[in-house]
């Protein structure tokens, strides 16, 4: 399952077909400040395009986290987060046809479960994460 | 070059295979709503949270008839955690933990969850609550089961 042409149309209309596609959408370890730079002055345009990947965590669960980073800076956005949107977005560009592949397994729930404390530098808050396997029985 | 691989999609070829069961059918990534003194806590807090969401999941499975006989199974990296979900230690810093995150526990006494420890470096769900190296990415990737499709891979790579 793939958003190939979800991710085309978006590359295009931020105008980002010609950039340099990046191995990973941040770099390691790489937290987003609350006011790292100036204000970026189009607002419009951050909240459209940070609300267009929201859909893409759909068919792409390696950028969730870097998603919900971006959005939270939707209502005061500044230009070092726009720098780490358009990282993102590059990222994309160089994996446009990766998809979410299904297979069949045991008829069994699994989970992972993890949490890094205290990760976000602006309020100390800390970042839970869990994924969920699960497979119907071969045929 | 896809023999031995999935017929439909082969997976990044510089990454490994991805060593899960099963597909990826819920995930989150999330922050926290409030701040903790202990790591312990917070690593608990969101073993609740899967616990929550797997009870969900089977709760929802029984519905459409297929019920589970094997005790859904969490991962977790944190053995400290491990060990306050399966017997009730006492430490002067859990005293503050909230009653309701103890749902893990009353799970796991019953019989109705596992909770198994998994080294950091198997712990999948990393990729959800940080920025990776390259080849963590790409491995963590695999073990999402983000692939490219054969057709596309056969059109030219």
């Amino acid at each position: 399952m793939s958003q190939t042409i979800y991710i085309k149309e978006l590359l295009d209309k931020v105008d980002l077909q010609d950039s340099k596609p990046c191995a990973t959408p941040c770099l390691p370890y790489h937290h987003m400040l609350q006011d790292a730079g100036k204000p970026y002055s189009h607002l419009q345009q951050y909240r459209s395009i940070v609300g267009a990947l929201q859909y893409l965590t759909f068919t792409r669960p390696a950028i969730a986290f870097f998603v919900n980073q971006a959005c939270q800076f939707m209502h005061n956005p500044m230009d070092s987060h726009v720098v780490t949107v358009k990282r993102i977005l590059r990222y994309l560009k160089g994996t446009l046809n990766l998809g979410l592949h299904f297979q069949p397994g045991l008829l069994h729930l699994q989970a992972y479960s993890d949490a890094d404390w205290a990760s976000d530098p602006n309020d100390r808050r800390s970042v839970s994460g869990s994924i969920v396997y699960f497979g119907l029985r071969s045929a | 070059m896809t023999d031995g691989l999935s017929p439909v999609l082969l997976f990044t070829l510089d990454s490994d295979p991805p060593r899960v069961d099963g597909s990826l059918i819920s995930w989150a990534s999330k922050k926290q709503h409030i701040v903790s003194h202990s790591s312990t806590k917070v690593e608990y807090r969101a073993l609740a949270i899967t616990a929550a969401e797997l009870a969900w999941i089977r709760q929802l499975l029984c519905d459409i008839h297929i019920p589970l006989h094997i005790p859904p199974l969490i991962h977790c990296d944190n053995i400290s955690v491990i060990s306050l979900a399966s017997n009730p230690v006492f430490h002067s810093r859990m005293k503050h933990l909230q009653i309701d995150y103890h749902f893990v526990r009353e799970r796991v006494i019953k019989g109705d969850l596992l909770v198994q420890h998994v080294s950091s470096a198997d712990q999948f769900a990393d990729i959800l609550t940080k920025g990776l190296s390259i080849s963590l990415f790409k491995h963590h990737c695999s073990n999402l089961m983000l692939g490219f499709s054969k057709s596309w891979i056969e059109r030219g790579m």
